[in-house]
């Protein structure tokens, strides 16, 4: 059974469509990442996968719960906000056995202590949560998210502002909940997280569902058109090289999309006959690519043209 | 419902240990009683200067008089007898002879050198002061001063001349002074309670009305109510605020019912209320009992007391809850509760006509209007004559339905409130809420 099913799902406010006729499948026991630029409809989704929010069309299940009506009130899911959720004025340990107890959870004080030191907060526990850093104060929160552990975890933009080794240590605890059987929906800005991290990737652009699938299955819809080059010296002019439709200048190296009737053999020789090639790869594009063609500026007009 | 207790500990415990509640807690009393101890501490402290004031004896008889009772003031009066220290200023006149033709002259001179500060002011005697047939209400003396708010002078000189004028009117009739005292002299009204009859079927006497009971007790209640109201709503406003910007909300709504949620923080808040009534209530029973007063102590009111004391939380809570869960921000919230604020001052703004007339029409149809009935009925209940047990009854079925209502419309509105960003909504879109859910 899937942990999450969404048909058709649509949330107006007011004039504006925030999400259109949106149908999702979220597998029991996998990681599912939402991405989608701002204000494109991701939070609106989570909210009704929450029950905080009713869609005015359309069905919802979680975890097997009619979720079109009624409260959102659910001991089975656990639930992250983006950056912020914790009162500031507690103690790291009352405000986390506060959030366990109102999931049902009489004792939680061992959990609680045993997640600290998973996360590498030993010691916070008498801290004010005013006084933490923003990744402590994220950790404190994911530990708030799970200690009544969930079937359902929904981590809105889990790993916002966390330095490499605090997201290392959150990506695996989420791994960890999902090893446990723990189903997980996870939205991000992070394409390199949600490229490692998540088994399906969403995304939702202007209310609509763009992407949906693996990672394989979403980079084989846009076939092998992606070249990485690096050149010897700069000064290359790259839109002088027929074939080429797009540069992405990564500094180091540097990305080039292909017209689809180019042939990248012609390319490698139009390189070759102006610099040094040290660097000639034929890739899928990256999630980041793909998305940045879905709701890019050059998209943007596109769809307005 | 274990989730309802867990948002009302939550609540309870957070606000109780706050320093803003703390500062309150202690900042309130001194506030109240603030005013009465300032006046006390800084009595005889703030000016003493000397007063310098010229008199214009225009009718040549009374400068003898004032000048002599200037000074025997100035030696008993601006020392106290204990420490021998000064506590008021001193008097120090001087006498202008009089000179009716350049009279207006002699004025403006005189105003020159109070400008000048060579004198702090000057009193104009009339001719015609000792006159028994003039008219009452034309003025006998003049006080001419650039600083009109300080009154001690003319306070003391109307006390003296009148005393002096009294005495010459009735020695021209030919009267004896002590004669007339005697006779002038006032009796006093004694304001007593109603006898009853003991159950040994004696009759016992009435009882002599005490100030306190009548107006310092109900003032006291009054007081205690308010100051609970005010100590518990603001945070219970702040905190939803908070809740809301930081984004708690969507947690606490994804693991209890906002129904539940909100009752859970209005429980909470009217613990925080009754620990303050009892805190003030064990506080002012131990400072009346030290100055002997404690029979005074309502302590037949204290089942009452809690039960509007409780209602009133329950039925305000609701209100600023509902506010606040509209509100980004707690300026916008402050507008907001603007109309609430008006409500809860109902009560304040009739205080002293209720304190007067407690049986009048006027008080027991205020003490009947759900809104200021925890307040004004407790008033009626502390002073004679009390109202008859069916009013008190009407009171509290008329609070809890109108608590009910609100805590059921500020229950969709905060529903609705919490989840929405930006804008403040407009009074007729939370009407629309409470209406459709």
């Amino acid at each position: 059974m899937a942990a999450v099913e969404i048909g058709s799902a649509k949330k107006r406010f007011g004039q504006t469509v925030a999400v259109d006729d949106l149908s999702l499948v979220v597998p029991t026991g996998s990681v599912y990442g939402f991405i989608g630029p701002n204000g494109s409809g991701k939070t609106t989704t989570l909210r009704m996968i929450m029950r905080i929010i009713h869609p005015d069309s359309g069905s919802i299940l979680v975890l097997g719960d009619d979720a079109t009506s009624g409260p959102a009130a659910s001991d089975r899911i656990g639930y992250l906000p983006e950056e912020r959720g914790l009162y500031r004025k507690m103690l790291v340990g009352e405000v986390l056995r506060f959030y366990a107890a109102l999931k049902g959870v009489r004792d939680a004080k061992d959990e609680i202590g045993r997640w600290l030191d998973r996360l590498q907060l030993a010691g916070v526990e008498k801290k004010k949560v005013e006084a933490l850093s923003k990744g402590m104060a994220q950790k404190v929160q994911f530990i708030a998210t799970i200690l009544h552990r969930p079937e359902l975890v929904i981590l809105d933009e889990p790993f916002s502002g966390l330095d490499p080794v605090n997201m290392e240590v959150l990506k695996d605890a989420v791994l960890e909940l999902k090893r446990d059987g723990s189903t997980i929906i996870c939205s991000t800005h992070d394409m390199d997280v949600a490229e490692k991290m998540c088994d399906f990737v969403f995304m939702i652009f202007k209310g609509r569902k763009v992407l949906d699938g693996t990672l394989d299955a979403i980079k084989d819809q846009y076939g092998a058109d992606t070249l990485r080059v690096r050149l010897d010296g700069n000064g290359v002019a790259f839109g002088e090289i027929t074939g080429v439709e797009r540069v992405n200048d990564f500094g180091r190296f540097q990305e080039l999309r292909m017209r689809r009737d180019a042939d990248p053999q012609d390319i490698l020789k139009q390189l070759a006959g102006r610099a040094r090639v040290q660097l000639f790869e034929i890739a899928r594009p990256s999630l980041h690519d793909i998305f940045v063609r879905i709701a890019g500026p050059q998209a943007q007009e596109d769809s307005h043209a | 419902m274990r989730k309802l207790w867990v948002v009302a500990c939550r609540e309870y415990r957070s606000t109780i240990r706050t320093k803003t509640f703390l500062m309150a807690l202690v900042l309130m009393p001194v506030f109240m009683g603030g005013g009465i101890g300032v006046q006390a501490l800084t009595k005889g402290r703030i000016d003493l200067d000397t007063k310098r004031v010229a008199v214009l004896d225009r009718s040549g008889k009374m400068w003898e008089t004032i000048s002599r009772a200037a000074d025997e003031r100035n030696e008993k009066d601006t020392v106290d007898e204990d420490t021998g220290k000064q506590v008021a200023s001193r008097f120090e006149l001087q006498q202008v002879p009089a000179n009716e033709g350049r009279l207006e002259q002699d004025r403006l001179a005189l105003s020159d050198q109070v400008r000048e500060h060579k004198i702090f002011a000057f009193i104009e005697i009339t001719p015609d002061i000792l006159d028994g047939g003039r008219d009452a209400e034309s003025p006998a003396m003049l006080y001419y001063s650039d600083q009109p708010a300080y009154e001690a002078i003319q306070r003391w000189l109307s006390w003296v001349v009148n005393d002096k004028v009294r005495s010459a009117r009735l020695a021209e009739a030919g009267l004896d002074r002590q004669i007339v005292d005697q006779a002038m002299k006032a009796v006093r009204v004694e304001n007593l309670g109603l006898l009853v009859k003991s159950e040994t079927g004696e009759i016992e006497p009435a009882k002599p009305v005490n100030e306190i009971a009548t107006f310092l007790v109900p003032l006291a209640l009054v007081m205690l109510m308010w100051v609970a109201i005010i100590l518990a709503t603001q945070p219970l406003l702040n905190g939803v605020i908070e809740e809301k910007m930081q984004r708690i909300s969507e947690v606490l709504l994804g693991s209890v019912p906002p129904f539940e949620l909100m009752l859970g923080k209005l429980i909470g808040f009217v613990g925080v209320a009754l620990t303050l009534v009892t805190l003030y209530g064990i506080g002012g029973y131990v400072v009346a009992d030290y100055y002997g007063y404690s029979e005074w102590a309502p302590v037949h009111l204290i089942g009452w007391f809690v039960v509007f004391q409780s209602l009133a939380i329950l039925m305000f809570g609701s209100l600023f809850l509902a506010a606040g869960a509209c509100c980004s921000d707690l300026r916008e919230a402050q507008n907001l509760v603007l109309p609430i604020w008006l409500v809860l001052m109902i009560p304040m703004f009739t205080l002293g006509t209720v304190l007067q007339h407690p049986a009048s029409q006027f008080s027991v149809v205020l003490s009947l209007f759900p809104f200021a009935t925890p307040i004004i009925m407790m008033i009626r209940m502390a002073i004679p004559p009390y109202p008859p047990l069916w009013q008190p009854i009407v009171g509290i079925i008329g609070t809890l339905v109108t608590t009910l209502i609100c805590v059921w419309a500020a229950g969709r509105i905060f529903r609705i409130g919490l989840l929405m960003q930006g804008k403040a909504p407009k009074f007729t879109d939370m009407v629309k809420w409470v209406v459709r859910g």
